[in-house]
């Protein structure tokens, strides 16, 4: 059992110190909770849940006062290190998995659009339990990151994306265009031009996504694959950068959990409790 | 045989199992209804079929005449860039109002329920100034604008063929 627990703290580690590089990364970009400081600009969407994170004045504050946003990401980065440190440590996690929520919530505002990567505070949700309860949350998290890319194909499928042959050179342009507006071209441009020039090409790059998403099913059958469908996930959105410039930090801690091997160590956490 | 899931979740906790359900049936629902909340992602991005439009429209600032230019920054500081300045530009061109905005006027919401949900129209006036500074670069001392560019696809890359602008700011005045 104690081998367990030590194998599971190993995993639990890989994940958040994977979640707290890509939290300095976007400290280092620019767009943490104080470089979002005065931006008093924001748009939302229907959704009830950053409105409850707008009316609980969770975000007012960091806008409006530079020491709330600042102690926001000294604290984001002092209780990833806190959790790192003892994973199972479920006070820690409720706090992070607030923190984290309310500035996904924050920073898509400011972006005026949803992005995808919620998976910057959903990947905290297992840590929150402990022992039995903890396994299956992570069990359910990863069925729920299965269904999520799967269900990414098939919508593709069935709102006719697949075999629109002008879909993927259509979509190119627009992604591209600030590059080119600013003069700021390179080989990822190129490409870009190279696609748009040749629709074949670029939809079969648009099939390829599909297929990765689509072999998410898989994981509803079988756990014996999850490292490649993991592996082909990092893959899609590696090529998602380079050939719609869609970055996919945010979103790597939570793609790790595929990478997960589930075992309970409940008396490790009676013992660590 | 191996339990499903559910069955293990159920024979743990019976409130557990019953959460996940009710989850299952509202995200069911949700996705029905083609609604995207954050616990209930409706990825259906670039599923439908491909733009038919041949003209690509991207915004920029100018700052005492100067574009401030944003693609070399670092990924999320250039998403955030590229799209706050997009959002900014249809709140201008959609009469000062977000798409919330408009959706809780049409539909009648007291001011008390919507104002923390909407940006204040007073110190929006000011956000180009934030954004200016966010890019690092000095408070404009004679002009903001916020310029509207319709570009053409070619070949060889993209060129511009049209501008407008759609606020213009004379600090001096």
């Amino acid at each position: 059992m104690q081998q367990t627990a030590d194998k599971n703290s190993i995993q639990y580690r890989i994940v958040l110190g994977i979640l707290f590089l890509e939290f300095s990364w976007l400290l280092f970009s620019g767009v943490g909770w104080s470089g979002l400081h005065g931006d008093s600009f924001f748009s939302l969407g229907v959704d009830p849940l950053a409105w409850l994170v707008h009316w609980a004045g969770f975000t007012g504050a960091a806008m409006t006062h530079l020491w709330v946003a600042r102690l926001n990401d000294l604290l984001t980065l002092i209780l990833i290190i806190s959790l790192f440190q003892n994973p199972r440590n479920r006070v820690v996690a409720i706090i992070l998995f607030l923190l984290m929520m309310g500035y996904y919530v924050f920073l898509t505002s400011r972006l005026g659009h949803r992005n995808y990567q919620a998976g910057m505070f959903l990947v905290l949700f297992p840590f929150m339990f402990a022992g039995r309860s903890r396994q299956l949350a992570f069990e359910g998290m990863r069925y729920f990151l299965l269904f999520f890319y799967a269900s990414a194909a098939f919508y593709k499928l069935v709102h006719g994306g697949l075999w629109d042959m002008t879909l993927f050179s259509g979509y190119l342009p627009s992604q591209w265009s600030p590059y080119f507006l600013e003069g700021n071209t390179g080989w990822r441009t190129s490409l870009a031009v190279f696609l748009w020039n040749h629709p074949v090409v670029a939809q079969m790059a648009y099939w390829g996504g599909f297929l990765t998403e689509a072999v998410c099913l898989v994981g509803f059958i079988t756990r014996r694959v999850d490292r490649l469908i993991g592996f082909a996930l990092l893959l899609f959105h590696l090529a998602d950068w380079v050939l719609m410039d869609i970055g996919a930090v945010g979103q790597l801690a939570f793609i790790m959990v595929l990478f997960f091997n589930y075992a309970e160590d409940d008396a490790s956490d009676r013992a660590v409790s | 045989m191996k339990k499903t899931y559910l069955s293990r979740l159920f024979a743990h906790s019976r409130l557990a199992g019953m959460a996940v359900v009710v989850f299952m049936a509202a995200y069911a629902f949700v996705s029905f209804k083609s609604l995207n909340f954050i616990f209930f992602p409706l990825n259906d991005m670039y599923s439908g079929r491909g733009p038919q439009e041949q003209v690509f429209q991207t915004y920029s600032i100018l700052a005492d005449g100067r574009r401030v230019s944003y693609s070399r920054f670092p990924y999320w500081k250039k998403d955030l860039m590229e799209s706050s300045l997009k959002t900014y530009a249809e709140y201008l061109l959609n009469g000062k109002k977000t798409m919330l905005q408009d959706y809780f006027e049409r539909k009648g919401y007291p001011e008390f329920f919507t104002r923390a949900l909407c940006p204040d129209s007073l110190s929006v006036v000011n956000w180009p100034r934030w954004y200016i500074h966010m890019a690092g670069l000095p408070a404009p001392s004679d002009s903001i604008v916020i310029r509207q560019y319709s570009l053409s696809k070619s070949s060889r890359g993209l060129t511009v063929v049209d501008t407008k602008d759609i606020l213009k700011e004379n600090i001096n005045d």
